[in-house]
């Protein structure tokens, strides 16, 4: 007993170290966001600011429009989170039917565009968008967005409802449910852990989304979401780098909520999904 | 997690965000307010001028009831690809920031307004006598008036040497440098006197900008900036002058003077480095020192010109035109009268004085701030070393359209400019002068096959058109004179 807890011990001295160096970039970053431009940029690498001020965060929330983009991401993520569980879900539902036919080109086809890089697909996506008249809003920025992060998902619930037994779907027709019904009233209910893994790995994906929201955003500011709305603190010359790094704790700090709320979920959700 | 409650969370949310209208967008400034609105695209530059900005145009609106100016925003990185975009959506802005070649990209779309029909013998007056001239004035092309500017003309190319007074005088030396051979030995002197917490010299920045910089004061500017010596029009990177300013770099390099971990700076880690004490000279860009004043006010700088080589002052600091291009009207505006009054405003006294005393910034009028200019120590260092080095030099893409076709075709090569090569010697310790004489020897034949593309498009532009054979770099020069 004693050796093991001498053991863990040990691991522990190893560890928080490493730990430390891991999480030291953050705490800089929140340190920065309290300093002084002076104070960040020569005073040396202290954590605590000698004269804190919270003119950084005034200035990245109203100058630098981060009220506007905070609103921005959080429309965009959940329209990306609804749009991905809607057609994932349904999709993994029907590719979970034994009979399909042409489930193994299916899948095979979905597979293969995990491996086409955004930078390729961009400029039909966005002529795509333009076309469907969805330029002028969020809407269409989520819809590039959700197709390419579908493919896991669709997988996960594939794998999901397939471990399902089929005589629980067959109570449910004897009960007189239909295709939709037993989806939506039966199938779906169980398939919660599923659902929280890929909400909350969508949520994160599009939350920190850059390539796709600046695109789409690029003629038009006021949609812009935070991980573009970062680029405005880039001058010409110079950078204001502790209003960036107000900015980015604006930007990661909702994030790093949502996560310590959803960590369980998460965790279940992949051990889930894995195991059936 | 329990369902319900989470979806019916999120249920609202999306109706929230919804809401917002900003997930299917509207039909943008749909409210009829009696007003014309006048959008202008920006960058938020320098830190802080977006607040600057709507502060102006708010005192605009003020002045202007009939007109609201709508502000938008693009990072400086993407500002033209962002007008650009908007351009061929339908949903230009009316007026916008584009800079130097930037305008270029856009009037060879057909996107800038001409804006002569507005300019009056008036609104001329404001800028100083003879720099609106078509031929130098660096904003017209064909003739015709396209952007009106922002900075002083000589900002861009004017270059100066920040030094730490107090560093300088721990070392036994009064003054900065006037030669090369001068900079060598104090830069050699204050690092070892430094003994590793202080430096005396870096050349700026990873690419080692300062070579070019000393450079520009022993050979003609077209040399490091091109490859070419508009003199004889035929390249000329083995020039003797070029090579010595990568030679002194290379020594100081090879015997650790130079400040360690140079080769990874950015663009202004050397104003931190200096505004930190930790760097006692170096040549740069004017705006530095209003960046090192912001971090370190008490810190004893000094201005002064370039150091000249040993043999003397071989040429002076190019000034090619009188202003570079900023603000454009769209030429798809339809309120180009109210367009021009938001353009007007943007070069006013008043607006360039505002500018002037929230950013220090030089602006092209001259009268809104030389007073008080030069009454700020710092200010007045910038215009005294202006007027000591620089003079003003030709420019191919003014002079000619084929001048302008062979600089565009020398700027779409960035291979065969001196730099990588000019690093290389100075990291590796190896000499330049070979490196040099096979470069131009490539640049040679490019020029020729550039002149031959150009030829075979129906277009003019040859190594004449880079020729300007009267010029003496240490002179002003004179178009046509």
């Amino acid at each position: 007993m004693n050796r093991l807890v001498l053991r863990r011990n040990v691991w522990h001295l190893l560890l928080i170290p490493l730990c430390l160096v891991w999480i030291y970039p953050f705490v800089w970053m929140i340190s920065a966001a309290f300093k002084t431009p002076r104070e960040m940029l020569i005073g040396g690498l202290a954590l605590l600011p000698d004269d804190a001020t919270l003119d950084n965060f005034r200035r990245a929330w109203t100058t630098a429009k981060f009220s506007t983009y905070t609103a921005n991401t959080v429309t965009y993520s959940i329209a990306v989170v609804v749009l991905v569980l809607l057609v994932a879900s349904t999709a993994g539902y029907a590719l979970a039917r034994p009979g399909l036919p042409g489930k193994k080109v299916l899948v095979g086809l979905l597979v293969a565009t995990m491996f086409i890089p955004h930078g390729y697909t961009i400029i039909p996506t966005f002529l795509l968008v333009n076309g469907l008249g969805l330029g002028n809003g969020l809407l269409g920025a989520a819809l590039a967005q959700a197709g390419p992060a579908l493919v896991v998902p669709v997988l996960l619930f594939m794998g999901f409802f397939s471990g399902i037994p089929k005589e629980l779907e067959e109570a449910a027709r004897i009960d007189g449910a239909g295709y939709l019904r037993t989806y939506w009233k039966v199938m779906l209910p169980l398939a919660k852990p599923v659902l929280g893994t890929v909400a909350l790995m969508n949520f994160i994906g599009a939350w920190n989304a850059f390539f796709i929201p600046l695109v789409f955003t690029l003629g038009n500011p006021d949609l812009r979401t935070l991980g573009v709305g970062m680029y405005g603190f880039y001058g010409q010359d110079t950078t204001d780098w502790t209003g960036l790094a107000a900015a980015a704790c604006i930007s990661v700090i909702p994030i790093v909520v949502v996560f310590l709320f959803l960590q369980k979920t998460f965790v279940e959700g992949i051990a889930g999904a894995v195991k059936s | 997690m329990k369902i319900r409650p989470a979806l019916t969370v999120l249920a609202g949310t999306v109706a929230l965000a919804l809401s917002g209208c900003n997930l299917v967008g509207g039909s943008p400034d749909t409210a009829d307010t009696g007003k014309v609105t006048v959008t202008v695209a920006l960058v938020p530059d320098p830190p802080g001028a977006s607040e600057f900005y709507r502060q102006q145009f708010d005192e605009f609106e003020k002045a202007n009831p009939g007109i609201a100016v709508k502000v938008l925003e693009n990072p400086t990185d993407q500002q033209l690809n962002a007008v650009e975009l908007m351009f061929q959506q339908n949903n230009a802005p009316d007026v916008f920031r584009a800079q130097d070649d930037g305008m270029d990209r856009m009037a060879a779309r057909g996107w800038v307004a001409p804006l002569d029909e507005f300019v009056t013998p008036d609104f001329l007056k404001r800028f100083p006598e003879g720099s609106m001239d078509p031929a130098t004035s660096g904003l017209h092309r064909d003739g015709k008036l396209m952007s009106l500017p922002l900075v002083w003309g000589p900002w861009s190319t004017l270059r100066v040497f920040l030094y730490n007074e107090d560093l300088l005088k721990q070392s036994g030396f009064d003054g900065p440098p006037k030669t090369w051979g001068d900079l060598e030995r104090i830069a050699t002197k204050v690092t070892a006197d430094g003994k590793g917490k202080y430096f005396g010299y870096a050349p700026t920045s990873a690419k080692a900008p300062s070579v070019e910089m000393l450079a520009g004061t022993a050979v003609p500017y077209s040399v490091p900036a091109t490859g070419v010596d508009f003199r004889t029009g035929k390249p000329a990177l083995s020039s003797p002058g070029l090579v010595e300013a990568v030679e002194l770099h290379r020594r100081l390099q090879a015997a650790k003077v130079l400040m360690p971990g140079w080769e990874s700076w950015d663009g202004s880690r050397a104003f931190k480095e200096f505004a930190a004490g930790r760097l006692a000279m170096y040549p740069t860009a004017p705006w530095h020192v209003a960046e090192v004043r912001k971090l370190a006010p008490e810190l004893k700088l000094g201005v002064a010109g370039l150091p000249v080589p040993d043999a003397g002052r071989g040429a002076y600091l190019p000034l090619s035109k009188s202003f570079s291009p900023l603000w454009s009207m769209s030429a798809k505006s339809a309120h180009k009268a109210e367009g021009w009054k938001v353009m007007d405003f943007l070069a006013s006294e008043g607006f360039h004085q505002a500018y002037y005393q929230k950013f220090g910034t030089l602006t092209a009028l001259e009268g809104a701030w030389k007073s008080e200019a030069e009454k700020n120590p710092d200010q007045a260092a910038l215009l005294k070393v202006a007027e000591e080095t620089m003079r003003r030099a030709p420019n191919p893409s003014l002079a000619s359209a084929g001048g302008r076709a062979m600089t565009e075709a020398l700027a779409a090569e960035p291979d065969l400019k001196y730099t990588d090569a000019a690093v290389s010697s100075i990291i590796k310790n190896q000499p330049f002068a070979p490196a040099a004489a096979q470069l131009d020897k490539k640049l040679g034949s490019y020029l020729g096959q550039a002149a031959t593309e150009l030829k075979g498009k129906g277009q003019e532009g040859s190594a004449k058109d880079l020729t300007f054979a009267g010029w003496d770099p240490l002179k002003d020069y004179t178009p046509g004179g």
